[in-house]
């Protein structure tokens, strides 16, 4: 059966996304890329050092690999918007992922800022995947503004501590057209199954791959992962009953 | 878009198939999940359903108990005015059958409302016929501003309106309405509305919508069952009040299972509906939406009442008269339909304590 | 002339392109970004934008991130 997945007009056909940051060095991103299977990666924006001899992260990101800069550092939506626009002058295509987090201590999005420059981006033409809380009512407004899919945390940025919001998802899979892909708090390569067969069109995973003692390995790992746990979900999982046995039966009276 | 547009993808062809079709095994899997698709709520009214209808009882009640509690919501009916320029052959105030017409006059509803408030009821249901030239908005209106200060809810079950005009209506007082589409089946309720504005079928179901769109509180939908398959109706009822949730998620959506009763008049007979049927309809909807409320009426008798408090049911009328007047005068006019529990307030209380539950009166009050 | 870069003061030659800039500081114009007065600058135009005398330019590259 074939399983179609569609973001911003773009059919792909991992749905792991991976991100470039906390590698001890970016020369291991070609191998991560490879043993993941991913399609999509994502990068931040920021000015150039003129005194570090680093190269720049491009040159380990294969041409073929749909880029995801990130807006990370904004602090609002006039901020997010700015550096969209410059990531596109980039020229390396229009997608953005909006990340607005004015919380230095948990590293929480502003689902509101969030929406107001998904609204101003979707309507220059980007293909806008906003970072935020599962929160219902901000991705609803998000569907309505032009978002092209919403992505809803685990749990918070680093903490490799799961699915954490698991109701809260569930909800939004259910209630959400867009593509709902988990993005943040993702740390074993079961969570990302377990969101996959809860119905998420992705995963976006960073630190989990990057804190790994060999990430190029957890990154196959992952890749598997996904792929399972959205092959299970295409199968349907059996059921599960919890009211089999009952102690007082309700519906005897009807034989009477 | 309309639920019209949504009527229509389900087709009669496709929806006797399905009922069918469906097996034992796949009703056990939907039984289990946590959240059903409008097929799955078909399977569920199929005949299939009925050999674990325990199961999904036991699954109502879970959830009925976890989303409402243990508690009941009482009301009642006030007959307004039973003036109508309809014909349908199923109802009690069709135009063509001769009884004395009433409409209460202001005085007369302010003494009605102090019975009623009497016996601590709090939420009360306004209902006229089709006859807005006689009892219309000004009307209703005159009167809702008289039973504001008797009860903190109220509801309307009249004829369909304009979206203007349920505005007005809330504006005036009105937090509820209720609008059965009788039969969702086009070419039945074609038959069954010989004559009147009622006849217009695209006009009735769209109007639960346009209250919607007007800011109702909460809407209530339902059929009449009997009319149609009971399966079918049922099936629309429930895809009707998703629809309406979905696209109002602000609004409290429920749904009543009114099942047809003799009635003066010559309407012939209807579809058979079983209490069995009844508690498959009941169940299976309460596993489709588990958080959207369920009226039972007097329609059915009381012994079937108090077994369906623990099948889903929300809300319940009590002390009901169907005739105009009902609570104030003793005398014997024609109400819209014949009363199996004709338990008063008091007496229905008991017996909701006595099945461990709690009645409610009051549930909210418009500022 | 003066320019500021990225916040810090920089004294370059009249007359520089801001490719011929970029080039200077060891960096591949097809990789960087460039804000010029708070307009960002077409990367075509790199080699024709010819910078001012107290230009406030904003060089970016993207980095790792998640």
């Amino acid at each position: 059966m074939s399983d179609q997945f569609i973001i911003g007009g773009k059919s792909l056909t991992s749905r792991l996304f991976i991100g470039t940051g906390k590698y001890s060095t970016d020369a291991l991103i070609p191998e991560i890329i490879k043993k993941s299977g991913s399609q999509v990666i994502t990068v931040a924006l920021r000015r150039v050092d003129f005194n570090s001899s680093t190269g720049n992260v491009m040159n380990h990101i294969p041409k073929a690999m749909q880029l995801l800069p990130n807006t990370s550092g904004a602090r609002n939506a006039q901020e997010a918007i700015r550096i969209a626009r410059l990531a596109k002058a980039a020229g390396y295509g229009n997608w953005i992922k909006i990340e607005v987090i004015s919380d230095n201590k948990y590293l929480l999005p502003d689902g509101y800022e969030t929406i107001k420059a998904t609204e101003v981006l979707a309507g220059e033409g980007f293909v806008v995947l906003p970072y935020i809380s599962p929160d219902l009512m901000v991705a609803k407004k998000l569907v309505e503004v032009g978002a092209a899919a919403v992505m809803p945390l685990g749990a918070p940025i680093g903490t490799n501590r799961g699915l954490k919001t698991k109701e809260l998802l569930k909800i939004l899979i259910e209630e959400i057209s867009l593509p709902v892909i988990v993005d943040a708090g993702i740390g074993k390569p079961s969570d990302a199954c377990e969101a996959m067969e809860m119905g998420a069109a992705a995963c976006l995973l960073n630190t989990a791959i990057a804190s790994a003692n060999a990430p190029a390995v957890m990154a196959e790992a992952f890749g598997l992962a996904v792929a399972a746990g959205r092959k299970a979900y295409l199968a349907g999982l059996g059921s599960s009953q919890q009211y089999a046995n009952a102690s007082s039966p309700l519906t005897g009276f009807l034989d009477d | 878009m309309s639920f019209y547009d949504e009527y229509l993808a389900y087709s009669d062809a496709m929806l006797t198939a399905a009922l069918v079709e469906t097996t034992g095994e796949q009703v056990l899997k939907i039984i289990g999940k946590e959240r059903l698709t409008p097929m799955d709520f078909l399977a569920l009214l199929s005949p299939a359903a009925e050999a674990h209808l325990e199961l999904m009882a036991q699954k109502a009640y879970a959830l009925t108990v976890q989303h409402f509690g243990r508690v009941i919501l009482l009301y009642t009916p006030m007959y307004l005015s039973d003036y109508c320029t309809n014909q349908c052959t199923y109802c009690g105030f069709n135009a063509t059958n001769t009884f004395t017409r009433k409409q209460l006059t202001m005085v007369e509803v302010a003494r009605e409302a102090q019975n009623i408030a009497a016996t601590g009821l709090k939420h009360i249901l306004i209902l006229t016929g089709d006859a807005p030239k006689i009892a219309g908005i000004s009307y209703i209106k005159d009167c809702v501003k008289i039973l504001k200060k008797y009860f903190s809810s109220i509801a309307i079950e009249v004829y369909a309106m304009e979206r203007e005009e349920y505005a007005s209506l809330i504006e005036a007082g009105v937090d509820s309405m209720t609008l059965y589409q009788e039969t969702y089946n086009s070419q039945i309720y074609d038959t069954l509305h010989v004559k009147g504005p009622k006849k217009d079928y695209s006009y009735r179901l769209d109007a639960p919508e346009r209250a919607c769109k007007a800011g109702m509180r909460s809407v209530n939908v339902g059929a009449l069952l009997g009319l149609d398959n009971w399966r079918k109706d049922g099936f629309f009822t429930g895809v009707h009040a998703d629809y309406l949730q979905n696209k109002y998620s602000e609004i409290e959506i429920s749904i009543s299972l009114p099942r047809i009763r003799p009635t003066m008049g010559n309407y012939d007979e209807p579809l058979q509906v079983t209490d069995k049927n009844m508690v498959q309809f009941m169940t299976a909807f309460r596993l489709f939406m588990p958080r959207a409320g369920i009226t039972l009426s007097t329609r059915e008798r009381a012994e079937f009442r108090n077994h369906a408090i623990k099948l889903g049911i929300t809300k319940m009328s009590a002390g009901v008269n169907t005739a105009v007047g009902g609570h104030s005068d003793n005398q014997e006019n024609s109400g819209q339909f014949a009363i199996s529990d004709t338990r008063n307030v008091k007496e229905m209380c008991e017996a909701i304590y006595k099945l461990g539950y709690q009645p409610i009166y009051k549930d909210w009050q418009m500022l | 002339m003066e320019v500021i870069v990225n916040g810090n003061s920089s004294i370059v030659e009249k007359g520089l392109t801001i490719s011929q800039f970029l080039l200077l500081k060891g960096l591949n114009p097809e990789t960087v970004i460039v804000e010029c007065n708070g307009e960002i600058v077409k990367k075509e135009t790199y080699f024709q934008v010819v910078l001012q005398d107290k230009d406030c330019l904003e060089v970016m590259n993207f980095v790792g991130g998640g």
